[in-house]
Parts: C-alpha cells; structure tokens; sequence
C-alpha cells in the first residue's frame, strides 16, 4: 500500500469524523455569550463559527448611549423637569399667548379673587366681563347686564402691577390727567393687580368688586410671546 | 373643559371656574357648586331686600347668608338707602349714557 493511498484514506476518515462533529446538535458545541449594544438599526446575533450561544446579554438603555445615538438627545430639547431615560429636561416654555375662562365667586365677603391665568407673564391684556346678560338673582331695578372693568397702571407693589378700575355700569368715564374718573358719582376705587401667573381682582361685595355679581365672569389674558 | 374649585388656607370655596387653576372637578361638581352659589346669592339679596327672613333660609345656611347680608349693609347701607344719587337714576331712566 502506497502512502499515498494512506493519506486519501485517513483524510477520507477524517473528512468522514469533520461531517460527524459538523452534524451533532447545537447543544453539543461549546457554549457562547455574546454582548450587544443596542443601536439604531436591527442586529442578528449568530455565534461564531462552531460555537452555539448559550446566552445574550444586551447592554441597558442609558442617557449616555441615547445621547451617542442621537445628537438632538440633549437636556435643552426636553420639557423642563420631564425625566426621559434618566436626563431631565431644562427646556422652558416661553411664556405668553392667551388664556381665558370663566370664574364664579362663591361667598361675595371674600376680599379678593386670584384668577389663575397661566401664561407664565405679566399679562399685556385682561377683559373681564359677566358671563351672562341677565343677573336674575338680583332684584334690583337697574340692569347691569354686561360688565366691563376699566383700569390704569398706578404703581407696582410686591411684584404685582397694581391698577385703579372703575366699574363700568352707569357712570361716564372720562380719562383725564391720566386718571380714570366718573362724571357721575365716585371715582376710582380697588385696585386690580396683575402677575406673571394671576389675575387679583377685588371682591368685596360692593359695585366694584366681583362679589356683587356671583354669576359666572368671562375673563381673558393675552400675553405677547417672548422669542 | 377643564372645571375647576378654589379654596382658601381653611379650605372654604371661594370660587369655581373653568379654565386654568384651582382644584380640578368633575363637570358635573361644578355644575353642584353653581347651583349653590347662585341659590345663596339669591337667598342673600332676599334677606338684604326685606323680601324673606332669615327663617326662610336652610338652616345650615342661616350663619353664612345672614354674616352676608350684614356685611352688605355695612359697606353698602340698608336696602331702603340707594347705592347711586338720584341724579345717577333720573339719568338712568331718562336713557342717559351708561
């Protein structure tokens, strides 16, 4: 027998051995864990040539690997306070807009009320007027239908801008000399006072204050956006 | 909409609205607490007006509507004083500029 022969023979066998290791079960290769880092685009994990995997373990989500991910994932492009994966936002809304809505005063003693607007400003604007044109509750044989409050900046007092307003249901107003006045009757009285998240309107139960008229008040704020 | 109650430090209702701030409530909460109000409101200027005593008032009212009405007539006198001069209501009945 020639060596040649030999050697086709024994790679013969040990091709025939190579297809018997290639063919056993998976479970028979030895075991492989493998990392993965998630990414934004679909992976496929296969084991490395004969192996089988006997584990994955993929990586968590962080702010780190979604800021690697993704430029935009900064703090300055989340809503301020809001946690997202662990990076709380800092961005702040700007502050202006409109609000509006109705409120009802329940008790007429009360000495003010605070209209929560929300627009996170100085209002540039306020209309309040009564939400309904008959005030039925009252016996009184003078309409007051519709109501409107006209007021001018006096002073700011206590981060509030304070204003003088007249009460508009029978007297002529004139604005003289930078004051609001009354042809007929009393001038100004109250102040109305506005912040950067509410509205203090006097409630005393007298003709310039809500009180008298606990039926719903329509109200708006306008603030101009900031950039 | 979003309905709304606003209470003061001893937890009194001092308002109720719609729109921004207060205590969120249900719609029909809000529509309970109207009623209430403008049936006080009503019961005050009655009681202010002579038109019914305070036994005419729910009892559990009493306190509240009466505390009311006196303070109406401390800021604002009886009923039988006018709130305006008489030039203001000839004017008003002569159809004068509101």
């Amino acid at each position: 027998m020639s060596y040649n022969t030999d050697l086709q023979s024994n790679n013969t066998d040990l091709q025939s051995i190579l297809d018997l290791i290639q063919a056993l079960p998976e479970g028979a290769k030895p075991g492989q864990t493998k990392i993965v880092t998630p990414s934004l685009s679909e992976q496929t994990i296969a084991p490395d040539s004969g192996k089988s995997l006997s584990s994955v373990q993929v990586s968590a989500i962080t702010k780190e690997l979604l800021a690697n991910l993704d430029s935009d994932f900064i703090a300055d492009n989340i809503a301020k306070d809001i946690d997202l994966f662990g990076l709380v936002g800092t961005l702040e809304a700007s502050a202006g807009g409109f609000a509006y809505g109705t409120i009802t005063p329940a008790d007429t003693t009360v000495a003010q009320i605070e209209i929560e607007h929300g627009l996170g400003a100085i209002p540039d604007f306020i209309a309040i007027c009564a939400a309904n044109d008959k005030n039925s509750v009252y016996t009184r044989s003078t309409p007051y239908g519709q109501s409107f409050i006209y007021a001018k900046y006096v002073s700011t007092n206590n981060g509030y801008r304070r204003y003088a307003a007249k009460h508009q249901y029978t007297s002529s107003l004139k604005y003289d000399e930078g004051n609001i006045s009354s042809t007929i009757g009393s001038g100004l009285a109250y102040y109305l006072a506005l912040s950067d998240t509410s509205i203090i309107w006097p409630n005393r139960n007298t003709s310039y204050g809500f009180g008298k008229y606990p039926a719903p008040f329509l109200w708006i704020a306008i603030k101009e956006i900031s950039a | 909409m979003r309905y709304y109650a606003q209470y003061n430090e001893n937890n009194v209702l001092i308002a109720i609205g719609t729109g921004y701030g207060g205590t969120e409530i249900t719609e029909a909460e809000y529509n309970t607490l109207l009623s209430e109000i403008l049936e006080k409101a009503a019961l005050v200027n009655k009681l202010y007006s002579g038109e019914i005593t305070i036994d005419d008032v729910p009892t559990e009212w009493q306190e509240e509507i009466q505390r009311r009405v006196d303070e109406r007539i401390a800021e604002q006198g009886t009923a039988e004083d006018p709130e305006i001069s008489s030039e203001e209501a000839l004017n008003i009945i002569l159809g004068g500029e509101a």
